[in-house]
C-alpha cells in the first residue's frame, strides 16, 4: 500500500538530488558499504532487513522483508541540507503455506526535512523527522539496534514521527548536554496507512536532553505533551534512557511513563514501561545479549512481561546477523513468543 | 650465561631503538585544501571535525573530513592520537550519525589518493604520513 503523495515525493526528491548532484562533484564519487554512495553534495544510502519469524505454537512462520529503506542526505550550504528517507516495510516473502500473496506491505515516508545550520552548535530543522523520545526511535534501523524485537516502550506510547520544526543544540566540545526541542502544530505529515497506526497523535511538543559521556554512551531524558487525535485526550509523557559500555560489557535501557488526562473507555489513565538490555562481546564480531521488558498499556489492566536472549554476529560494521528467542510470561503478549533470526545490512 | 644475557640485552635495546625510529618516521601531517582559511588546528578541533560535531569552517563553508581505510596503520595511529577511540567504536558511532543525517568521513585508500582528494576538494581535511610530500595542500597540524 503506497499513497500517491509518498510516491510523488519520493520521485521528486530523488530527481532533485540527482540533478543537483550533477554539478561539479565536491566529494569524489565513491561507494563504501555502510556509508553509501557520494554523488556531489548528496549521499545515497539505505538498509535492508530480512527476518525469519518462527513463533512458538500454531502461529504462522514467515520470511519477511521487514525493511528496505533508502535515505538521501544533502550538504549544499548553510541553508540547504535536506534529508529524505522512504521505506518499504513488512513485505512477507514466504510463509508456512507457500509463497506469500500478502498485501500488508506498505511504503512509508519516514523523514523529509531540511536543516539550517545556524551556528556550529545550533541547527534549525523543518519537516517530518523522527521523534526524539529515548534513543531507540532515533536509530531504529535494524543494523544499528541490538535485537530483532523492538522493546514496547520504545514505540507504543508516542508518535514515532514529528512533523513540524525543531531546534537542535550540540556543543562541539561536548562539555554541555545535547538538546532537541520540537513542535508539531497539527497532524503527521504524509501519515502512514491508518491500519498500521496504533493511535494518531497531533499537536506534539517536546524536549529531549542527552548527556553523552562517550562516543555512543549517554544518558537522556525526554518530556512530551501531545493530543490523541479523535479523542480529545491530552497525553503527558516523560522518559529516561541510557547506555553504558565497559570493556566487553554493555548495558542500556529506556523507561517511559505517560499520563492521559481524560478517559475515553481506557482501562487506565496512565501507561508505563521499560526495558533493560545487557550484552557481552565474546569476540569483536560476536556478542550475546539479553533483555527484560515490562509494559503496562493504557488499554489493558494486565501488563506485558517479556524476556529475550540471543546472539549477533557482525562480520563488518555494516552487516549483522542476529538470532534470538523471546518468551512472554505473565500478562499480555504483544510480541509472539518464539525464535527470530535476521540478516541486515546498511548499504 | 652472563655473556649470553648481555648479548640478548644489547640486541633487545637495538631492536627497541630501531622500532622507536620507525615509529617516529610514521608521524603524520594534518592537511587541508588551500581554500581553508584556518592556519592551525588543535587536536581537540580536529577531533570535533572527525566526530561530526563541527560541520563548517569559520567562513561557513562545509567541512569534508577524509579518513583512511579501516585496515590502515596510519588510521589506527590517527584514531589513537587524535580521536582516542578504536576502529570498532568509531564505525558504530559513524553508522549511527549517518542514520541521523550526518555524513561520515570519506575514505581514501592511500597517501597519494588522500593528497589528491584534499588538493581537489574545497573544505576537505585529511592526514598523510610525514614521509609523503604535502604538495599543494596546507598543513594545519602535526602528530608526532
Amino acid at each position: 500500500m503506497t499513497t500517491p503523495w509518498t510516491k510523488l515525493l519520493t520521485l521528486a526528491f530523488l530527481s532533485a538530488a540527482l540533478c543537483l548532484s550533477g554539478k561539479e562533484a565536491q566529494a569524489e564519487d565513491s561507494y563504501q558499504l555502510g556509508h553509501g554512495y557520494n554523488l556531489g553534495d548528496f549521499n545515497f544510502a539505505g538498509y535492508a532487513n530480512v527476518v525469519a519469524d518462527l513463533p512458538s505454537g500454531a502461529e504462522r512462520r514467515a520470511l519477511v522483508l521487514d525493511d528496505l529503506s533508502l535515505f538521501v542526505s544533502g550538504r549544499v550550504n548553510r541553508f540547504v541540507n535536506p534529508f529524505f528517507e522512504t521505506e518499504l516495510t513488512s513485505a512477507t516473502i514466504l510463509h508456512s503455506s507457500g509463497i506469500s500473496q500478502d498485501k500488508a506491505a506498505h511504503m512509508v515516508l519516514e523523514r523529509i526535512y531540511d536543516d539550517v545550520i545556524v551556528s556550529d552548535s545550533l541547527t534549525f530543522r523543518a519537516g517530518k523527522m523522527l521523534t526524539p523520545v529515548g534513543e531507540w526511535n532515533q536509530i531504529h534501523a535494524a543494523p544499528l539496534v541490538p535485537t530483532n524485537t523492538r522493546p514496547l516502550a520504545t514505540e507504543r506510547g508516542f508518535s514515532e514521527y514529528t512533523s513540524g520544526i525543531s531546534l537542535l543544540y550540540a556543543d562541539a566540545d561536548s562539555n554541555l548536554p545535547e538538546i532537541q526541542a520540537y513542535w508539531q502544530p497539527g497532524r503527521e505529515m504524509l501519515s502512514r496507512p491508518r491500519s498500521t497506526l496504533l493511535r494518531e497523535y497531533r499537536e506534539i511538543e517536546g524536549l529531549h536532553v542527552s548527556w553523552p559521556f562517550e562516543l555512543t554512551d549517554k544518558v537522556g531524558i525526554s518530556v512530551q505533551r501531545s493530543e490523541i487525535a479523535g479523542t480529545g485526550d491530552t497525553q503527558y509523557l516523560a522518559g529516561v534512557n541510557g547506555r553504558y559500555s565497559w570493556d566487553r560489557f554493555g548495558v542500556e535501557g529506556e523507561l517511559i511513563g505517560a499520563s492521559i488526562d481524560r478517559r475515553h473507555g481506557l482501562a487506565q489513565d496512565s501507561e508505563w514501561g521499560g526495558y533493560v538490555l545487557g550484552s557481552y562481546a565474546l569476540t569483536p564480531e560476536i556478542s550475546a545479549f539479553t533483555w527484560y521488558e515490562h509494559f503496562q498499556e493504557r488499554n489493558n489492566t494486565r501488563s506485558a512481561d517479556d524476556i529475550l536472549a540471543g546472539m549477533s554476529y557482525r562480520p563488518h560494521p555494516a552487516i549483522v546477523w542476529k538470532a534470538e528467542y523471546l518468551a512472554n510470561f505473565g500478562g499480555v503478549s504483544y510480541s509472539a513468543s518464539g525464535f527470530t533470526a535476521s540478516f541486515s545490512v546498511l548499504f | 650465561m652472563i655473556v649470553k644475557g648481555s648479548i640478548l640485552a644489547v640486541l633487545g635495546l637495538g631492536f627497541c631503538a630501531l622500532f622507536s625510529e620507525s615509529a617516529d618516521a610514521e608521524g603524520m601531517l594534518i592537511i587541508v585544501n588551500p581554500s581553508v582559511e584556518a592556519a592551525a588546528l588543535s587536536p581537540r578541533e580536529i577531533s570535533a571535525i572527525y566526530l561530526l560535531k563541527t560541520m563548517a569552517w569559520a567562513d561557513g563553508s562545509r567541512i569534508i573530513p577524509v579518513n583512511r581505510e579501516a585496515t590502515s596503520p596510519l588510521r589506527e595511529e590517527f584514531n589513537g592520537a587524535i580521536l582516542h577511540q578504536t576502529n570498532e567504536a568509531l564505525a558504530a558511532y559513524w553508522n549511527e550519525m549517518h542514520f541521523k543525517g550526518r555524513l561520515p568521513p570519506v575514505i581514501q585508500e592511500s597517501d597519494r589518493a588522500m593528497l589528491a582528494f584534499i588538493r581537489k576538494v574545497p573544505g576537505a581535511i585529511g592526514y598523510i604520513s610525514e614521509s609523503t610530500e604535502p604538495m599543494d595542500v596546507k598543513i594545519v597540524g602535526r602528530v608526532p
